[in-house]
């Protein structure tokens, strides 16, 4: 992970700025990121500093205000709506509240996608889709709907959803939030094996340090650490357990007192 | 791109179903109420200031086809769908369906507000058109044995003061209330905050909004139509 453009890089963004409407302050600041091929990265950092919405500009779900999202070079805004919707495919999203079409079954929930952006058949919606859930192992639950299955069960499905339309780019938004510790690890262990089988570069964002640690170890991935809108930090596990700066500090040891108490959510 | 067209119309279809279909049976009850009613008020006037009840059936006929047919059909909608639209999308919006859906670059809009527009303008006009036909026939049944009219006077009477323009007005009415209701219900389904409180307030606001919205076209309309 790094900032610039080279061959590796599948995803990345250029001085990005982000505000909701009506808010006077931006919740991304002149942010600037790129995600190379087969790279896991973590975005860590307090809640309410611009995670979630640096992932949701990442996936082309929220436009920013300035700046530019590339995908393998091409940059997203320029590009007309077919063929941003074929990049985009490539890019997929786990969010932090599920976002499951609760209206349609588990099974559903994955052939949507494959009939809405692929011209497979019905047949061969089926099968990906049972495979996906095979995968992430609640293919027993194929005919419930998620308000039906439990809350691990749903970040599975999230997983599932993600993986059907073979992304080369996985944002998990959270991915352990809500959880239990047991099947927070499950969780974990899943999205390891999901990156290891499939070489996806993965981008995930979370507040749980000890979620980032134990997949790092894992995987080798690097760690930005982001604050009101920007990147502190972008390095190496041990390099931001170790840093002096008084917000990650504060935040890797878990301290009450520090900066990060006087901050405001976004 | 073929696909996607035939997945749009399977859910305008089911629209139509929950909509239309499903709002049958508050219609018709009400709205065949409402046929009495106007029958047992307008005779009592009449008798009161024109001494007989003789075209009791006709203004009965056309103040249910011009004002009250479609007005009512499309209150009893917007208070049976207004509010499960603005929450149904409300809730999509705080669980991230919305965003969900853009990820896989499919318009809200497209995907959710056009099949509810067909949906609706479907239910507002074939629920308008079974309103009046069920309110005349309640009326025809009481004028008959209130009044003493005969089913052939009765039918006479209102096929001679309601005219053809008046029903087509009629359905443009029921047209136009059916437009409003997904739109307005939508806008506060999308616009809605974050939490259960919020989708609430969306679903209330679309009702409260969309009534409204009605009772100020349905007047505008009817300028347009009989006051120019």
């Amino acid at each position: 992970m790094g900032i610039g453009v080279n061959e590796n890089e599948v995803l990345s963004a250029k001085d990005l700025s982000f505000t909701f409407s009506g808010a006077s302050k931006s919740v991304i600041h002149h942010l600037s990121i790129s995600l190379n091929r087969s790279e896991v990265f973590f975005l860590v950092g307090p809640s309410g500093m611009g995670k979630t919405t640096l992932l949701k500009v990442l996936a082309g779900i929220l436009i920013p205000q300035s700046g530019e999202v590339f995908f393998q070079g091409a940059p997203l805004n320029q590009l007309s709506r077919r063929e941003r919707r074929i990049v985009l495919q490539r890019v997929a999203m786990t969010f932090q509240r599920s976002g499951l079409f609760d209206s349609l079954s588990v099974l559903e929930n994955l052939t949507f996608p494959l009939k809405e952006l692929t011209h497979l058949s019905n047949q061969q919606c089926l099968d990906l889709a049972r495979k996906a859930l095979h995968q992430v192992e609640i293919f027993e639950s194929e005919s419930k709907f998620p308000y039906e299955i439990s809350g691990g069960m749903q970040k599975r499905l999230g997983i599932a959803r993600a993986l059907v339309l073979q992304p080369e780019v996985i944002l998990y938004d959270d991915p352990t939030a809500g959880l239990d510790p047991v099947t927070s690890r499950h969780i974990i262990d899943l999205i390891i094996q999901v990156q290891k089988e499939k070489n996806n570069a993965t981008l995930i964002a979370t507040s749980d340090l000890d979620l980032a640690l134990q997949v790092s170890r894992k995987t080798s991935a690097k760690i930005g650490f982001l604050f009101e809108g920007q990147l502190l930090q972008v390095s190496t596990v041990s390099d931001l357990l170790n840093s002096n700066h008084p917000v990650i500090y504060q935040f890797t040891r878990g301290l009450s007192e520090g900066p990060l108490s006087a901050v405001d959510d976004l | 791109m073929r696909k996607r067209f035939r997945l749009r119309i399977h859910e305008a279809l089911e629209q139509m179903y929950f909509l239309g279909v499903q709002s049958l049976p508050i219609v018709f009850i009400s709205l065949g109420f409402v046929g009495l009613m106007m029958i047992l008020e307008l005779a009592f006037h009449m008798r009161l200031v024109l001494k007989h009840d003789a075209l009791v059936p006709a203004f009965s006929a056309v103040l249910m086809v011009r004002e009250l047919g479609p007005v009512i059909t499309c209150l009893l909608l917007t208070s049976r769908i207004g509010a499960g639209i603005a929450a149904e999308i409300g809730t999509m919006k705080v669980t991230e369906q919305l965003d969900a859906l853009k990820m896989l670059s499919i318009d809200p809009f497209d995907y959710l507000v056009v099949p509810r527009w067909v949906g609706s303008v479907f239910a507002a006009i074939s629920l308008t058109v079974v309103a009046i036909a069920v309110s005349l026939w309640g009326g025809a049944l009481l004028a008959i044995q209130k009044l003493g009219t005969s089913s052939g006077e009765y039918f006479n009477t209102v096929f001679f003061f309601v005219k053809f323009p008046d029903v087509i007005r009629c359905l443009l009415k029921a047209a136009v209330f059916g437009t409003l209701i997904p739109f307005i219900a939508s806008y506060q389904g999308f616009r809605c905050g974050t939490g259960s409180a919020a989708v609430g307030e969306a679903a209330t606001q679309a009702v409260v909004r969309s009534s409204l919205a009605i009772i100020v076209a349905d007047f505008v309309l009817t300028y347009l139509f009989y006051a120019i």
